[in-house]
């Protein structure tokens, strides 16, 4: 995926996988990686990001005889995820847009 | 690599950050690696994921400004490796102020005073200025290399000074948990020489006043001329030979030993408490007015006091053997 749309639509899935619980770097990594190829050290300016901008706040709590840092959505953040979704529809518009377009010039060529 | 080497590595690149956000990142690895460890990964793996370290300091760095809680330009680590300062004209002056790092003084043929140091890049802070004649050296360490890793990467580096042989100004030596240094001059108006948890050495030298402080520490002295000096441990001895001061020596430890060899002065004070005071001072015994006690322990000394001697020897400790002997 191109770099820019992928870095848009990461903070997005950082924030669903908050959505559902705080959890912490190297859980919400493993999550991410289900869907989209990421790696951690990606994923630190993007916590960073959304913590700067309000979207997450964090916390740290004790495991296994250390600290551990976890990461814990805001209303914000659920805003912001509301926004994503409520985009896709127009997405979804432009997409079909291009596909449509794409597939008349294509079926042109072969008549 | 292992998990030290690469925060190290990591610190190192981030360096110009703010010390609070550097620590945060290092604390999102080093979790990082814990968790992967304990989801059966070996170090080695933890942090082969990572990437390279230039390319996580620069996706960092490239981000930091939005979410920096200070300006990265404040920071002006030493990046240059100058290793050399030297002073522009003569000095009467001269001040050194150290951290974590030995200081030696040594004479030198040149007619400047200069300081020889290597900054260790994103690791040592030097400010050098000369003002009025007052040559100021101050280095400090990255406080994240204090807090985190202290004892390594910090190598036996020391910050040396050379003096012209005619110097006859001022000089102070301050560092910590390192020693300090000073051998050879012979027109000195003031030395002072300060560090913690390790020794003091001065030797062959003439300086009106002296003074040497530390805390656990050892204190060496050897051939000293002047008029004062005045040494100050705790948990540590004091060892002085050939030490001719004319008007004081007073030497002051707890839980250490004070030796002495040759000694000289109009008033001497050694007092200790848990530790022996032992050894020779020159001179004949009859001119001094002796002051001593311990408890717990032999005396060889009396206590006497006539009304025409003029020089003083107070001596005391608890716990402990004094043990002085006067040599002619």
């Amino acid at each position: 995926m191109d770099i820019q749309r992928k870095k848009g639509v990461l903070d997005v899935c950082v924030l669903s996988v908050l959505k559902k619980g705080p959890s912490y770097g190297y859980e919400i990594n493993g999550k991410i990686s289900e869907c989209i190829e990421i790696s951690e050290s990606t994923l630190y300016p993007i916590l960073k990001r959304l913590e700067a901008s309000d979207c997450l706040t964090t916390y740290q709590q004790e495991h296994n005889g250390r600290m551990r840092r976890y990461y814990s959505i805001t209303e914000a953040g659920i805003a912001k995820i509301d926004d994503f979704l409520n985009e896709w529809d127009e997405i979804k518009k432009i997409y079909s847009f291009v596909e449509k377009n794409s597939a008349e010039v294509t079926r042109n060529e072969k008549e | 690599m292992k998990k030290n080497d690469f925060l190290t590595k990591l610190v190192r690149a981030l360096i110009e950050l703010n010390e609070d956000d550097i620590l945060q990142i290092t604390e999102y690895y080093t979790e990082l690696i814990n968790d992967g460890v304990e989801q059966g990964l070996t170090e080695d793996e933890a942090i082969e994921k990572f990437g390279l370290v230039e390319d996580i300091a620069a996706r960092i760095k490239e981000d930091y400004g939005k979410f920096a809680k200070a300006d990265m330009t404040k920071k002006t680590w030493e990046s240059s490796y100058e290793s050399a300062y030297e002073a522009a004209g003569p000095v009467h002056t001269i001040r050194i102020k150290a951290e974590c790092t030995p200081v030696i003084v040594r004479p030198s043929s040149s007619k400047t005073a200069r300081v020889i140091y290597s900054p260790r890049e994103g690791m040592d802070r030097i400010s050098f200025h000369e003002d009025g004649g007052v040559l100021t050296f101050e280095h400090s360490i990255n406080k994240f290399y204090l807090w985190r890793f202290i004892g390594i990467n910090i190598r036996e580096q020391p910050i040396t000074v050379e003096i012209p042989v005619d110097f006859d100004g001022e000089i102070t030596l301050i560092t910590s948990n390192a020693y300090v240094t000073a051998k050879d001059m012979n027109h000195l108006k003031s030395l002072r020489m300060e560090s913690s948890n390790s020794s003091l050495t001065a030797e062959n030298l003439t300086s009106l006043s002296t003074k040497l402080k530390s805390s656990n520490g050892k204190l060496n002295m050897h051939r000293l001329k002047g008029r004062t000096l005045d040494a100050t441990t705790s948990n540590a001895r004091i060892g002085a030979d050939g030490c001719v001061m004319d008007e004081s020596i007073t030497f002051t430890t707890s839980n250490g030993k004070i030796e002495i060899e040759d000694i000289a002065s109009k008033n001497i004070e050694l007092v200790s408490s848990n530790g022996a005071i032992k050894g020779t001072i020159s001179g004949d015994m009859r001119e001094y007015a002796i002051y001593s006690k311990t408890s717990n322990a032999s005396n060889n000394l009396p206590n006497m006091d006539y009304p025409d001697e003029d020089k003083t020897l107070k001596v005391k400790t608890s716990n402990a053997k004094i043990d002085i002997k006067f040599v002619r």
